[in-house]
């Protein structure tokens, strides 16, 4: 237990000793977090206390799972890492900032709970960084977000261990302004979008998919089993704000960044629209949806990384920025990678047949049973918004350029390796709680 | 001879106490917003958690309050000594305004002897009416919007004064400034102005210190970006 606390502050220190070689430093991480996942795996699955600074540490079963996903999901973004190699400070920044993130799940009373979580928020945006000057206004807006989330978080920990149970309308309303801003980023929409146009698909895996996880699962904790109704116009509101944002960009998307980030826009909606039902359905809704998320911005991510090698982020041919159009022809060239971009954006749009269709499913279905038709049609919207997106610049992506000079090709290897992963996605989408299992024995 | 002790100087600045340290808290903030020089800003921001202890004297133990006081200037320091690592914002010496593109010289107009830059205008526009803001908010009175309903003591109207002002002026330069340097002080205006209220709430030595190290984390994480923005291999990018 005690390693498991502390080891990912003492790997964070050797990988940032060793950050000058990006590649060891991926491989640090790496080992860090297999090593982490399997001494947690090996932990017994019964509550466990343990004290730190005046905070009772709980190792629940639903927190050892939760922290089972998030460390497999670090190994997975750090072997990314080592094949695509990043800045120095992502995997030290991420494997502290982690540390923090684990501890908030496990700390009790919430008030600790809320402490731990704003630290490794702040730490989170110097991963988002990553030794890149031009990416300093990104990392200071995430701080700053981070900031204007921590008033909410410690109110509502505070309220929650200190206040008797009449007050839970008031814990409720305090933590529904930190999911706000923390998991709708309201009124940031902007930041989102910068982050997905300036920044590796490694680094919004690590925000959107799971750093945001461990903050849904924080905040829906927080909160109480009724939430009276001027905040759930407020949510609403928000979410509702947030969907025609996302709208306003698929319908204008000619760039890829535009695209996913519309897409993403919805998704984080949708969470948002959860805040308002009762938190057993709407907690576990969202878990549901932010895992999923994790998984299409993994497949996303990859398409893109590979994607670059082959073409621009350009949806039509008036959106290429150089004399040569790249992407021109590009699903010819590289027919792979261009099926694993779709299935990682049709998932993030919460297409049936991918793993985003179950959560995303689940939500209409709760809006359909309350007073949220409207909701559920601007959601199905926006789904719809993202396909047109998406059909738009299939023909451009399928037309072969007339006369250009050779461009790379996809080779035999990732064709099959993508084969290969691609068919594994579709049985996680088929068979959504087989990785459950494995990842919660 | 005897080194004063906490109380002896909490004696001598008796005088401060209430309204004249919220009012001076509330001042240095509109400095911190308006100054344009990082040294006057870092200055405001230290005498800003010396007058933050006066408040906090209020509610928490002496010694308790004197822990805050030091961890603000701790946070000053690491601001100082980062400020001064990137030149006080400004271009190194070996580097050449042409070779910099990242970095443009801020148009300044002439007032007086003074060459005020054209965004201490607006800054001065927008710390004006959020002045008016916070007056208004505090004048309206009725506690703090957040927890009203709960059993939250009552607090004087001056103690309101700074916290709504130090909420509100740090949210105005987290906002009006794309400079890291300013967004961190804004953070760190918005920190004390949430600390100060929390305070009333909880005075126990473990959120002090968990408040504490929050700030020194924050502090380190800015003195980073800032660093970061700054850095040769940036400003020639």
């Amino acid at each position: 237990m005690t390693f498991i606390l502390f080891g990912p502050f003492m790997s964070a220190v050797i990988a940032a000793l060793l950050s000058r070689w990006r590649r060891v430093t991926a491989v640090c991480g790496l080992l860090a977090a297999i090593i982490l996942w399997l001494l947690l795996r090996a932990e017994p699955a019964i509550t466990q206390d343990k004290t730190l600074f005046g905070a009772v540490l709980v190792l629940s079963p639903g927190a050892r799972a939760l922290l089972l996903f998030l460390y497999a999901g670090l190994a997975l973004l750090f072997g990314l890492a080592l094949l695509f190699p990043q800045g120095g400070k992502l995997v030290p920044a991420t494997l502290a900032a982690y540390g923090f993130l684990a501890l908030a799940l496990l700390a009790r009373p919430s008030l600790f709970g809320a402490f731990f979580l704003a630290a490794g928020l702040a730490l989170l945006a110097v991963a988002i960084q990553d030794d890149r000057a031009g990416l300093v206004q990104g990392g200071m807006r995430y701080l700053a977000m981070a900031a204007l989330a921590l008033p909410f978080l410690l109110a509502a920990g505070w309220l929650l261990d200190t206040q008797p149970p009449g007050a839970a309308e008031l814990v409720g309303r305090v933590a529904l302004w930190a999911g706000l801003i923390l998991l709708a980023a309201f009124p940031f929409h902007v930041w989102a979008t910068t982050i997905i146009r300036e920044l590796s698909p490694l680094v919004w895996l690590l925000l959107f998919g799971l750093a945001q996880l461990v903050v849904t699962v924080f905040v829906f904790g927080l909160l109480p089993d009724g939430v009276n109704g001027e905040m759930v116009r407020l949510v609403e509101f928000t979410a509702v704000l947030t969907l025609l944002v996302a709208l306003l960009l698929l319908l204008t998307a000619v760039t890829l960044p535009r695209l996913i980030s519309g897409l993403l826009l919805a998704d984080m909606a949708v969470v948002a629209l959860l805040l308002v039902f009762d938190p057993a359905t709407g907690g576990q809704t969202a878990v549901t949806v932010q895992t999923a998320r994790f998984f299409s911005l993994l497949v996303l991510g990859i398409g893109l990384l590979l994607w670059s090698r082959f073409g621009s982020g350009a949806l039509t041919a008036a959106a290429e920025s150089g004399a040569q159009p790249r992407s021109q022809g590009i699903a010819r060239r590289a027919p792979f990678t261009t099926i694993g971009l779709l299935l990682g954006c049709l998932s993030l749009a919460g297409l049936p047949l991918t793993s985003g269709f179950a959560g995303r499913w689940q939500v209409i279905q709760l809006l359909l049973r309350g007073e949220g038709a409207i909701l559920a049609l601007l959601l199905l919207a926006t789904m719809g918004a993202g396909v047109m997106a998406l059909l738009r610049a299939l023909p451009y992506w399928l037309t072969p350029a007339a006369e250009s000079p050779p461009q790379p090709v996809e080779a035999r290897w990732l064709q099959i390796s993508w084969a290969i992963g691609l068919l594994l996605a579709l049985y996680l989408a088929w068979q959504p709680p087989t990785w459950l299992a494995v990842l919660n024995p | 001879m005897s080194f004063p002790t906490i109380f002896d100087w909490l004696e001598r600045f008796a005088f401060l106490r209430g309204y004249p340290a919220a009012l001076g808290v509330l001042a240095t903030a509109v400095i911190i917003v308006l100054a344009w020089e990082w040294r006057v800003a870092i200055l405001a921001l230290a005498a800003q958690y010396l007058l933050l202890g006066l408040l906090y004297v209020d509610v928490l133990d002496p010694r308790l309050a004197v822990v805050k006081i030091l961890v603000g200037l701790f946070v000053c320091l690491i601001l100082t000594i980062t400020a001064g690592q990137v030149s006080w914002g400004r271009l190194p010496v070996d580097v050449l305004p042409a070779e910099a593109e990242q970095i443009k010289a801020e148009q300044r107009v002439n007032i007086g002897p003074l060459a005020v830059p054209v965004s201490g205008l607006l800054r001065l526009a927008a710390a004006a009416v959020m002045f008016l803001v916070v007056w208004a908010l505090v004048d309206r009175a009725g506690g703090l919007p957040l927890l009203a309903g709960t059993a939250v003591p009552a607090t004087p109207v001056y103690f309101e004064l700074a916290v709504v002002g130090l909420l509100a002026f740090g949210l105005l330069a987290m906002t009006i400034s794309p400079e890291p340097m300013r967004i961190g002080m804004g953070v760190f205006m918005f920190l004390s102005g949430f600390e100060l209220y929390f305070s009333v709430l909880d005075q126990s030595a473990a959120t002090l210190a968990a408040m504490a190290a929050l700030n020194l984390l924050a502090a380190v994480v800015i003195s980073y970006l800032v660093q970061r923005r700054y850095a040769i291999p940036a400003l020639l990018d």
